[in-house]
């Protein structure tokens, strides 16, 4: 059984349907990519996984999200947590004003143990530790991802949502940030990640999936969807 | 020439004025953060939480016990508000929340004019505050000294609350970003909750002073006292917890030594000079003084 | 029925019955005299206009009992403008698309000039019961007439008390800018003051504040510090009844203990009700002593109000309600028509109209009565008539065309 089972999922805002019907799995322990370009629904799609979308004036229309086979479709977001299910959403969306000790207090909101996970965090990025008191709006681009990714991991979940983690980051740090993917992934955490950067998510993923305008259009391991032509196509 | 006495005589009228428009002001700041609402009902709940405290000793309850009571009773109705007139609001634009809460203050005040008459009533002090110490020339009412110690003690653990408990942070974090909150598993509405009880809360205590202060209440007086408390949070920079209690004490400060020191005809001018000082401080600074760059609540 | 038709069933008979209403109300007219009362009896203002309001009733049901006017009664149209002045404005248009033959009403000028416009503009006469200003009719026009003294009247009497009677040289003046009562009364104050002591020093200064001010410690700073270096005997303050017993209260808590006086605005029960024992020994001008009734006509008023309220009027407002319609019925009957312009003329030929208040005489040059003015004192919280005076000396009403401060 997946951890993660989306079927037939529809999203909308307003009259616009930004997700057409996409169905894919996340299994137990692996790390599954979403790939598209830009407008392509991935983020939507995330955003309807965490339960936000309707924050954002959006709204699932249609399918089905089960989580370790149960229906969440309709459970509300702050409760998805609890479930196990973590979004570091697009932007970071760190709280810019807190220091980034009471980002990760925040972020353990859920969990009663909250030194057990600074302490797993702090290990995974050392310069969080130095920089614990100071205000997160202060930290550059690159220490600001490493706090979204550590603030989404303080919750314990079961599944970790990343969207587009490299995006706008120097290569030495996306190396750096896909290291501590694949940390994370062996230390047991599933991870959904959805990028634009096609060469890192093929070369940490187990699964990939290829979307475009709100559909699934190849799905496989990494080198059999790379071969595809429409893909090489699409993604360049 | 002015005496040393004078000054002090209006430092105090000041200190006092400024701790119940920064006790407004930081309710106002705390709704306003995590809501984007600029809250005009807060103004009522002041004038309701000073209903309620004559209430509960009509009901023959003794002082220590109606305040309390009084401010729980206000916690409870800011709550009530908030899940009657703007949960159904969330998501639309901020604009109908604010006029909302503009209908909201008057529902409360003709609501206060229905059940307890127009006129005045006047607002029984408990005895222990009732007291004056004079030191020669100089005097000051218990009652000063108790809305000023009150004031501090209260910034104080709201300071410690919102950087020293989960809630507390959980609050300011919901307050700089509310989708990223509740990707934390932080229930939003809860927070907003606390928010509203938190406020309403301090507003009734501020109920509580302002009648003790000037020993009468009728339904328009939380009009005035709610105005000044958004300048105040404004002048501030509306959200930060500092800012508002700075805000207050900004405006008393102003109001007092405006009439105090411009020749008497001027003393007509002080509400005025409350409106010139916003113009001013948001033409030089449009975030007000602590705007985006300190703790927000 | 389904749920629509039910719905329109009950708006059907809504609007039959409202219908009916109107249509029994015109039928009706033809016998009745209508008269229009505007008071704020909700807000600030409701310490002097209900009481005012009780006496326009009780003229009204005694001149009804001794069978009306001309052989037609009265009809009353009552209206609480809540002392808002917007809602002024709104019911004086009202009484006059309900034809009334002439209006009463209010205590202060404020609300008096609001509805007399609109009154003098469809030329129905109006009668100030309380309001006190003497330029009024001035500002008005010819069918605005004053049942009170005006305030160079009651101003100059409280002067002449505190200078003659308690030998009184040097006062403080406080003044509300926003109410046109406040500043003509104290401006009147300050003349006949310095008159009376002959001294144009007399006044050490004058302070200001707003009608809805809840803080007045800035000013009570002040006096605190001159009262240091200056001898002062009292403190006049222009207050009305919204705010008089916070003024005295504040003053009395700062522990000043400086004589206060004041005018009419004084006489409610509002002012020992929030004040408590700080409103002990304060002196105020009115316009008749309730406590010893100077005369029968005064007793029996106070009887019939007792009987018919179950309580002793709770100022002098409530007699000059009862006044003024009585002063309106006189000249009906004088009229000997229902003509809002015949019943002005009328009023205007009003020669030594006993009225409880004091005698009323009025010319088409003066709609300002001249009568004697009661100066009280509260002593254990009750009002005591100190002197009643009629003042020698009158400050000329045009000052107030250059009110202070």
């Amino acid at each position: 059984m997946a951890l993660l089972d989306v079927r037939e999922l529809f999203v909308s805002y307003g009259p616009l349907v930004a997700v057409q019907g996409i169905s894919f799995q996340v299994r137990k322990g692996q790390v599954v990519s979403l790939l598209g370009s830009n407008g392509a629904g991935k983020t939507t799609t995330l955003r309807a996984l965490s339960g936000t979308i309707n924050l954002v004036g959006g709204r699932v229309t249609g399918g089905t999200i089960s989580f370790e086979g149960e229906d969440i479709t309709r459970v509300p977001p702050h409760r998805r947590v609890r479930m196990g299910i973590s979004l570091v959403p697009e932007g970071r969306k760190i709280f810019h004003r807190l220091t980034v000790y009471e980002n990760l207090v925040v972020g353990g909101y859920t969990v009663k143990d909250l030194e057990d996970r600074l302490e797993f965090v702090y290990q995974l990025f050392p310069v969080l530790r130095e920089r614990r008191n100071q205000v997160a709006g202060s930290l550059s681009g690159g220490e600001q991802q490493m706090l979204a990714i550590a603030r989404g991991l303080m919750s314990d979940p079961k599944l970790l949502l990343l969207d587009e983690p490299s995006l706008g980051l120097a290569p030495r740090i996306v190396d750096v940030l896909y290291d501590a993917i694949s940390k994370i992934n062996e230390e047991g955490t599933t991870v959904l990640v959805v990028e634009q950067h096609v060469k890192k998510a093929l070369t940490h993923s187990h699964y990939i999936y290829v979307i475009q305008t709100g559909r699934i259009i190849a799905s496989g391991e990494p080198e059999e969807v790379l071969s595809m032509d429409m893909v090489k196509a699409y993604l360049g | 020439m002015v005496s040393a006495t004078y000054i002090l005589d209006l430092f105090i009228g000041s200190f006092v004025l400024g701790s119940m428009y920064a006790l407004l002001a930081i309710g106002m700041s705390i709704i306003y953060g995590i809501l984007r609402l600029i809250n005009f009902a807060h103004g009522a709940m002041l004038m309701v939480g000073a209903y309620f405290y004559i209430m509960f000793l009509a009901m023959g309850l003794d002082p220590v016990t109606s305040l309390p009571l009084s401010m729980a009773l206000g916690a409870v109705l800011g709550v009530a508000i908030d899940f009657f007139a703007y949960r159904p609001l969330r998501g639309g634009p901020e604009l109908s929340m604010l006029i909302t809460s503009l209908g909201v203050y008057i529902f409360l005040e003709n609501l206060v004019r229905i059940i307890a008459t127009p006129q005045p009533r006047v607002f029984p002090l408990p005895e222990f505050l009732k007291g004056v110490y004079r030191y020669g020339d100089f005097s000051v009412r218990v009652i000063e000294i108790f809305t000023i110690v009150s004031t501090l003690v209260l910034f104080a653990a709201l300071v410690l609350f919102f950087t020293k408990t989960k809630v507390g942070i959980a609050m300011r974090a919901t307050a700089d970003d509310l989708e990223a909150s509740v990707l934390m598993g932080i229930d939003a509405n809860r927070i907003i909750m606390i928010a509203f009880a938190l406020a309403s809360m301090v507003a009734a205590l501020t109920g509580f002073l302002w009648g003790g202060m000037y020993g009468q209440v009728d339904p328009t007086t939380g009009f005035m006292p709610g105005v000044k408390a958004f300048i105040a949070a404004v002048v501030g920079g509306i959200g930060s917890l500092t800012g508002s209690v700075l805000g207050g004490y900004i405006l008393g400060y102003a109001e007092i030594y405006s009439v105090g020191l411009l020749p008497p005809e001027y003393s007509g001018l002080r509400d005025g000079i409350s409106f010139l000082i916003l113009i001013i401080i948001l033409l030089i600074r449009p975030y007000g003084l602590f705007g985006r760059e300190v703790e927000r609540v | 029925m389904n749920t629509r038709n039910l719905v329109i069933g009950i708006i059907v008979v809504i609007v039959v019955i409202v219908a009916a209403y109107f249509a029994l109300q015109g039928g009706a007219g033809a016998q009745e005299i209508k008269v229009g009362a505007l008071y704020n009896i909700g807000g600030f203002m409701g310490s002097i206009d209900a009481p005012a309001a009780n006496g326009v009733k009780l003229a009204v049901k005694q001149i009804n009992e001794a069978g009306g006017i001309n052989g037609k009664k009265i009809k009353l149209i009552l209206i609480d403008t809540k002392s808002d002045q917007t809602e002024t404005a709104a019911a004086a248009k009202r009484l006059v698309q309900e034809g009334v033959v002439a209006m009463i009403g209010y205590g202060d000028t404020n609300f008096a000039r609001i509805a007399g416009e609109i009154a003098q503009a469809n030329k129905i006469p109006f009668i100030t019961s309380g309001a006190t200003h003497p330029l009024l009719p001035q500002w008005v026009g010819n069918y605005m007439f004053l049942a009170a003294f005006g305030d160079n009247a009651q101003a100059a009497a409280v002067a002449e008390y505190a200078v003659k009677k308690l030998g009184y040289k040097k006062v403080v003046v406080w003044v509300d800018v926003e109410m046109d009562f406040s500043r003509a009364v104290c401006t009147y104050f300050v003349d006949a003051f310095k008159h009376y002591t002959g001294d144009p020093n007399s006044i050490v200064y004058i302070d200001t504040f707003h009608t809805n001010d809840k803080d007045y410690s800035a000013q009570i700073a002040r006096l605190k510090d001159k009262m240091k270096t200056e001898k002062i005997d009292a403190i006049y303050i222009g207050a009305t009844p919204g705010n008089v017993g916070l003024i005295i209260k504040q003053i009395r808590d700062a522990g000043i203990d400086l004589p206060i006086l004041g005018e009419d605005g004084f006489d409610t029960p509002e002012m020992v009700k929030v004040a408590g024992k700080a409103a002990e020994g304060t002196i105020f001008a009115t316009h008749v002593s309730l406590d010893v009734p100077p005369n029968d006509r005064v007793k029996k008023f106070i009887e019939a109000y007792q009987k018919e309220y179950g309580r002793k009027p709770e100022n002098a407002f409530a007699a000059l309600g009862y006044d003024a319609m009585m002063l309106l019925a006189e000249a009906i009957k004088k009229a000997g028509s229902t003509d809002p312009t015949a019943i002005k003329n009328a009023l205007e030929q009003i020669k030594g109209f006993p009225a409880v208040t004091g005698t009323i005489t009025y010319s088409p040059q003066n709609h300002v009565p001249q009568k004697a003015v009661s100066v009280l004192q509260v002593k254990n919280g009750k009002f005591v008539t100190l002197e009643q005076l009629t003042p020698e000396y009158m400050p000329p009403a045009e000052l107030a065309l250059n009110p202070i401060p």
